[in-house]
């Protein structure tokens, strides 16, 4: 016998005394100080737990039997009126407990699987209803910058009054907006716009009829008579 | 010879469901000793065994063959035995009765009496102990003392490995002995002159 199936045999009620384990403890001190030392546990558990002792219908259990092996002494078959007699064919009544993670026949790990998978799904709803804000809120910063863009040029730095002339204002915006490094900046999907932008402010500010339109403030002439500039008309206008 | 329990589970399965009957009987008494000790109620006990018995037979097509039947049917106990004492819990918001005051119930005989007293006793002072357990080491101790499960069984029923259901029956005795030794020490330090 090894230590191992001493342990076994020490954690056997029914083998707890054999000679087997008698003589095993007697050769191995480290067996017999873990006897010494589980011993009054056992001393109690082998009380209570010996059939004798069970308050249930005296029928003491049969490891052998359950295990196919032919019992020591076969007991007499007997029929007795068990609790469960008629309630097994019975259909079983829906418990009031939740199918997770109640359910008995799972063992622990799979009750913890499933407790993760619930939870991982939750949290994947919370992390997919966030992403479908997140996608809404920038769909509407998109379009509220698109509608900018469509508004002024990008990047414009005349948005305030100024007191200098159209001229020199729109030879600004020209000068910014079709650098190549500042067009670098802008996307390509936007650069077209902004020179198409740019075309209207030249268009109107420096050869169209709408230069006389932003000098109608007389007061405002330089004295070289060149139309003074407030302010960019082109988000006024609406594009 | 008779048949083991995974041939009468698969002959139940193959269309004989009177054959449970069979496992019922053999593994009520110590599945009730377990409840017994494990819920410290006669009556929830029996219900527990009950419901773990209807709970393996409804759902005996999730028995997988291939693991030992006791370790999947004490698996059930084990979890049934936890709701039942949950619900009770919630449903009287104190502990059980008095341990054990079913054996106290009825005496036949004054010797009867004497001897279920002593029983009770017995009975309480070792839920008690095991109570101050881990729940793994508890149901560890209860699976292999009441349940007579093998090592290997109860590595089934508790879903760890051999040498885990070993560690944790030893641990749990280790234990189990020191609180006994404590309880027995603070006896005679304050026991009867």
């Amino acid at each position: 016998m090894n230590c191992d199936l001493a342990f076994d045999c020490l954690t056997d009620p029914a083998r707890r005394d054999s000679a087997e384990l008698a003589d095993h403890l007697a050769r191995c001190p480290r067996c017999r100080d873990m006897a010494e030392a589980l011993e009054p546990a056992i001393d109690l558990l082998s009380e209570v737990s010996s059939p004798e002792t069970a308050s249930a219908d005296g029928a003491s259990f049969d490891g052998a039997a359950s295990r196919g092996e032919p019992a020591a002494k076969a007991p007499e078959p007997r029929r007795q009126a068990s609790p469960l007699d008629g309630r097994l064919t019975a259909p079983v009544k829906p418990s009031n407990e939740p199918a997770w993670p109640t359910a008995p026949w799972h063992t622990e790990s799979q009750r913890r699987l499933q407790r993760r998978l619930v939870t991982w799904q939750l949290l994947a709803g919370i992390a997919g209803l966030t992403c479908v804000l997140a996608a809404v809120t920038l769909l509407r910063q998109s379009d509220q910058q698109m509608l900018a863009a469509q508004q002024t040029p990008e990047e414009c730095q005349r948005a305030e009054p100024t007191q200098a002339s159209a001229s020199t204002v729109v030879a600004g915006c020209v000068a910014c907006h079709t650098l190549e490094d500042t067009l670098r900046l802008i996307a390509d999907s936007k650069q077209a716009q902004v020179k198409t932008a740019l075309t209207r402010c030249v268009a109107c500010h420096v050869s169209g009829p709408s230069t006389k339109a932003t000098s109608t403030d007389t007061p405002d002439q330089k004295p070289n008579g060149m139309p003074r500039l407030l302010a960019c008309e082109f988000p006024r206008l609406g594009g | 010879m008779p048949l083991s329990d995974d041939q009468i589970m698969n002959q139940v399965l193959n269309g004989q469901p009177g054959l449970f009957e069979e496992l019922v009987r053999r593994h009520r008494p110590s599945l009730l000793r377990t409840a017994q000790h494990t819920l410290r109620n006669h009556a929830l006990a029996e219900e527990a065994v009950q419901e773990t018995f209807l709970a393996a037979y409804a759902k005996r097509g999730t028995f997988d063959a291939q693991y030992p039947f006791r370790g999947w049917l004490w698996t059930i106990l084990l979890n049934t035995c936890r709701t039942v004492g949950r619900r009770e819990q919630r449903r009287t918001d104190r502990p059980g009765r008095d341990a054990f005051d079913d054996k106290l119930l009825a005496p036949q005989s004054d010797e009867d009496a004497f001897a279920n007293v002593l029983d009770a006793e017995r009975d309480a002072l070792l839920s008690q102990h095991l109570d101050s357990l881990p729940d793994v080491q508890a149901d560890a101790v209860r699976l292999r003392f009441f349940g007579g499960l093998t090592f290997e069984e109860i590595a089934t029923a508790m879903d760890c490995s051999l040498n885990g259901a070993k560690q944790r029956v030893k641990k749990g005795l280790e234990r189990l002995a020191a609180s006994i030794r404590h309880t027995h020490s603070g006896d005679d330090v304050g026991g009867f002159p």
